[in-house]
């Protein structure tokens, strides 16, 4: 039996009652009426609130259920109120019915095409520029040198701006809206990867090339594996402007895709039909993205560890 | 075993924004084959620009670094180094790592296999192989990191601070690992160290260097032979050394 002392420090009195609760007694100890024990630090924070601390997985499905779901009770409420006009904003049901009839005459999955084409071929391009660009400049400080100057400058030059001049230049077949997309991401993409490839630590290039390593094979093996997964986040981040790009590129000038539905859709103030469309839009995004995502992941398991 | 390492007139200044930043000058030294040589200094008297210089990933502004009488003038896999950050390629397995050189040279694959083998045994880091380094620890990865450098089988291993991240502990042991290595394979070794007792318990030699600009202060001769038992540790002539560069090196911090 462990009897107390005083002047015993105040947890491992604390240890021993809650051992066994017969030593309080003991008026000496003074341990239940004195005061509270001492505690040491500030308040605790609640998981929600704890800086880069961990959330519980049933706290995470609440959360991402409110954020899906806020925004649509938002939408039927306010829709129910009367206190908008129903030609500004559709309800639900009005915009899901626009939706069927569009899907089952085909025209969206036409218009989803002739955009996602576009959105393809022009980002793919920028990718393709892209990527050996960046790569060169975050590897070679005189190609940095070179590139760097202005491509930082024509970056600030908005995209959309270039569309008239494009359509002077390239007439209204695909050529402008492909064109647009690219110098729209081509320029943050070749900046975002030239990023990318200064975070490979110089000591892992240098300790290559003392291992027998030159320029092709340290770029092969070093460079472009440890960049890998930063070149891909940065085609996530700018795939989001190419979808941007590509519906103000057909609302100037085309006969087919969503962006040119949304400008009819317009003309005829069917904002039930414009409500879906965005919808369709922010749903091939999401899944581009994920899917990117999923080949990041897939090539580079090593990024998450 | 040709290995000697020769440094004569050796200098190096580095363009400031404000002038010149002369790292070192004048350096002479030299590391016999098979010797494990060790250079101590304070912070920023150019230790690691000259072993990068060694390795032939960086240039002198002046004077000459031979190998075995021929001139440095890059990287190549004679001349290994490893740096205090780990360095690892984080894609690669345990094994992957340390074969990265072998596979560049483009060895065969089953004589690869077996010198890799080797050297992950040499480094007891077998159970590890398939492993990759974001699952090790601090001990494990520098130690993959040395078998990495061996497995070149180079005639110089350069180490830069090597255990300069690790706890006591750890290190105690990463110096033992070091001594049977170096005895084992015969390697000259060029170690950077901060750590006065490191050096004295590990070489044969130190160069105690000062700074602004770096310069050799003192050449000491390690009085100890090839067996490192850690009872030298406490050896008088031990402590009169460790005391001694102690001595030098506070000097060096008042002077700044
Ligand atoms: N690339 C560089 N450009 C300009 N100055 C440099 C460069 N590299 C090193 N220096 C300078 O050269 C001097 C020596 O640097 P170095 O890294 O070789 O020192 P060190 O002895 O290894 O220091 P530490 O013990 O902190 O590692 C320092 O004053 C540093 O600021
Ligand atoms: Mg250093």
């Amino acid at each position: 039996m462990t009897s107390l002392r005083p002047g015993q420090p105040v947890f491992d009195r604390l240890e021993v009652t809650s051992r066994s609760t017969a030593v309080v007694t003991d008026g000496a100890s003074g341990a239940r009426g004195g005061p509270r024990a001492r505690v040491l630090g500030g308040r605790r924070q609640p998981g929600f609130w704890r800086m880069r601390g961990e959330i519980s997985p049933r706290l995470n499905v609440v959360l991402v259920a409110i954020s899906l779901a806020a925004p649509l009770v938002a939408w039927v409420l306010l829709r129910a109120s009367g206190l908008v006009n129903p030609i500004f904003l559709p309800s639900v049901n009005e915009v899901v019915h626009s939706a069927k009839d569009m899907v089952t005459s085909g025209q969206l999955a036409g218009d989803t095409w002739a955009s996602s084409r576009r959105v393809f071929i022009g980002f793919g391009l920028a990718i393709l520029i892209a990527v050996p660009l960046g790569l060169a400049m975050g590897s070679f400080r005189s190609i940095n040198a070179l590139f760097e100057p202005v491509i930082g400058f024509v970056r600030y030059m908005p995209a959309t701006a270039f569309l008239p001049l494009l359509l002077i230049w390239l007439g209204l077949g695909e050529g402008p809206k492909v064109a647009l997309i690219v110098i729209g991401t081509v320029f943050f993409n070749t900046l975002m990867i030239a990023n990318a490839v200064w975070q490979v630590p110089s000591e892992l290039i240098r300790v290559a090339f003392t291992l027998g390593g030159g320029n092709v094979s340290v770029f092969r093996k070093v460079i472009f594996p440890y960049a890998l997964p930063g070149i891909i986040d940065a085609a996530r981040v700018n795939l989001a402007a190419a979808w941007n790009l590509i519906v103000v590129a057909e609302l100037v000038a085309a006969d087919n895709g969503l962006g040119v539905r949304i400008f009819r859709a317009q003309r005829f103030l069917r904002t039930e039909e414009i409500f879906a469309l965005l919808l369709v839009i922010g749903v091939l995004g999401v899944t581009s993205d994920v899917a990117l995502r999923l080949v990041r992941n897939r090539l580079s398991p090593w990024s998450q560890e | 075993m040709t290995a000697d390492l020769q440094l004569r007139g050796l200098s190096k200044e580095f363009r400031g924004k404000r002038g010149p930043i002369v790292a070192f000058s004048g350096i002479d030294l030299h590391v016999d084959s098979g010797e494990l040589v060790c250079i101590v200094g304070a912070s920023g008297c150019g230790k690691s620009t000259l072993l990068n210089i060694v390795a032939g990933l960086d240039t002198p502004t002046a004077g000459e670094a031979t190998l075995a009488g021929f001139p440095i003038q890059g990287p190549g896999p004679d001349r290994g180094i490893v740096f205090q950050s780990y360095s690892l390629f984080p894609w690669r397995t345990v094994a992957e790592n340390v074969g990265f050189g072998l596979e560049l040279g483009g060895m065969p694959k089953s004589e690869m296999r077996e010198r890799v083998a080797y050297y992950l045994r040499v480094m007891k880091l077998e159970k590890w192989a398939e492993s990759r380094p974001g699952q090790l620890s601090g001990g494990m990865r520098q130690r993959v990191a040395i078998a990495r450098s061996l497995a070149m089988e180079p005639e110089v291993l350069l180490l830069d601070e090597p255990f300069g991240a690790l706890d006591a502990h750890t290190r105690g042991l990463m110096q033992d690992y070091l001594l049977s290595v170096w005895e084992q394979t015969g390697t000259t070794i060029l170690m950077v160290t901060h750590d006065v007792e490191e050096a004295l318990f590990l070489s044969q030699r130190i160069y105690v260097f000062s700074s602004h600009p770096g310069r050799i202060r003192r050449e000491i001769v390690v009085p100890f032979g090839v067996e490192r038992p850690q009872t030298i540790r406490r050896d008088e002539r031990f402590l009169d050394l460790r005391d001694e560069i102690h001595g030098l090196l506070l000097a060096e911090a008042v002077d700044v």
